[in-house]
């Protein structure tokens, strides 16, 4: 019986750090903003480390903003991602852009993920990563 | 040692052939059905949420007549071998655009002479005659969107892709003209269908 347990005790810690990375900008306005990373999965942050943000206005008045992934695995890899947006007061606003989106990066190569935001309003945004291929799900 | 871990097996397995139970589910979330063989909610969102940011990084509301200007939704094709109601995806865009402020959606005009909202026609044309003003030209859009989803298949050995790929068009009515276009393709594949990405 003890043997049955600590196979299941493994599995279910390993499966419980498959958590999100949160990313959010230093700054609002136009450039580079600078960013801080909320990092609670390692793993995932090895294949979607974001290394670069920029921000820009489009169609006069609505925020776009790109932030560039680089993966130092050796194999391909999936991952998710959401941008979530909020107003000046900090409050969730929906629309666009809100879906899970899931991407493959190839080993050692860096992607850019694009959004712009649902509204004029909306002028903070943040980065949630997922992973979608952790190793135990293989 | 041996009954109880032929009880745990056991339990495992009575657990397992029964299947999870339903749960609500984000609609957004990362963890819905992925199906083969149509598409899904989430292939809508993400090609809503694909062709509006494209519209916004285009700019070509910047140049409407009016601000918001008014949009009048065209004909929506369903091309693909899946019946599904084309709100699904046409609805989302409308929120989406109406939610920029750029664009306001008429529903007293509609495709064929038939206005989405009878009821706002009907009062609209009281309004007009009440006030005398009934053979006023009405408030016409300034731009007409029409979309046409289509389907690609393909498979190798038991492995099957599909690709849902999403057209839009918009057309600015003053010129007749499109003044933006755009493309989404969704691509699954897989030996069947499964649960998230």
């Amino acid at each position: 019986m003890r043997r049955c347990i600590l196979p299941l005790a493994l599995v279910s810690a390993l499966t419980a750090c498959n958590t999100s990375n949160t990313v959010v900008p230093m700054g609002s306005g136009p450039g580079q903003p600078g960013f801080q990373q909320v990092l609670t999965n390692g793993w995932l942050n090895s294949k979607s480390n974001v290394t670069d943000v920029r921000q820009d206005v489009v169609s006069g008045d609505m925020k776009r903003v790109q932030v560039s992934v680089y993966s130092d695995q050796l194999t391909s890899q999936n991952f998710s991602y959401r941008f979530e947006w909020f107003d000046a007061s900090g409050m969730r606003m929906q629309g666009a852009g809100e879906a899970w989106q899931s991407r493959t990066i190839k080993p050692k190569e860096t992607i850019q993920l694009t959004t712009v935001a649902p509204s004029p309003k909306a002028t903070q945004w943040q980065l949630k990563l997922l992973d979608t291929n952790h190793p135990l799900d293989q | 040692m041996r009954i109880a871990t032929i009880g745990l097996v056991t339990t495992l397995a009575t657990l397992a052939a029964c299947g999870p139970q339903a749960t609500y589910k984000d609609s957004r979330g990362d963890d819905l059905v992925v199906s083969l063989d149509q598409p899904n909610i989430q292939d809508f969102n993400l090609a809503a949420d694909k062709m509006v940011q494209s519209m916004m990084v285009s700019g070509v509301l910047n140049n409407a007549p009016r601000k918001p200007a008014v949009l009048g939704i065209s004909r929506i094709v369903n091309d693909t071998s899946s019946q599904f109601d084309t709100d699904q995806l046409t609805k989302k865009i409308r929120i989406a655009l109406l939610n920029t402020g750029k664009i306001e959606v008429t529903n007293t005009i509609g495709l064929d002479g038939k206005p989405e909202d009878p009821m706002a026609k009907g009062v609209q044309d009281m309004k007009d005659f009440e006030s005398g003003r009934s053979n006023k030209t009405p408030d016409l859009p300034d731009y007409t969107l029409t979309a046409k989803i289509l389907e690609n298949r393909t498979s190798a050995g038991n492995v099957k892709q599909v690709s849902y790929i999403f057209q839009l068009s918009l057309t600015d009515t003053r010129s007749g003209r499109g003044v933006w276009e755009g493309e989404e393709t969704i691509t699954k594949q897989g030996a069947k269908n499964s649960v998230g990405f």
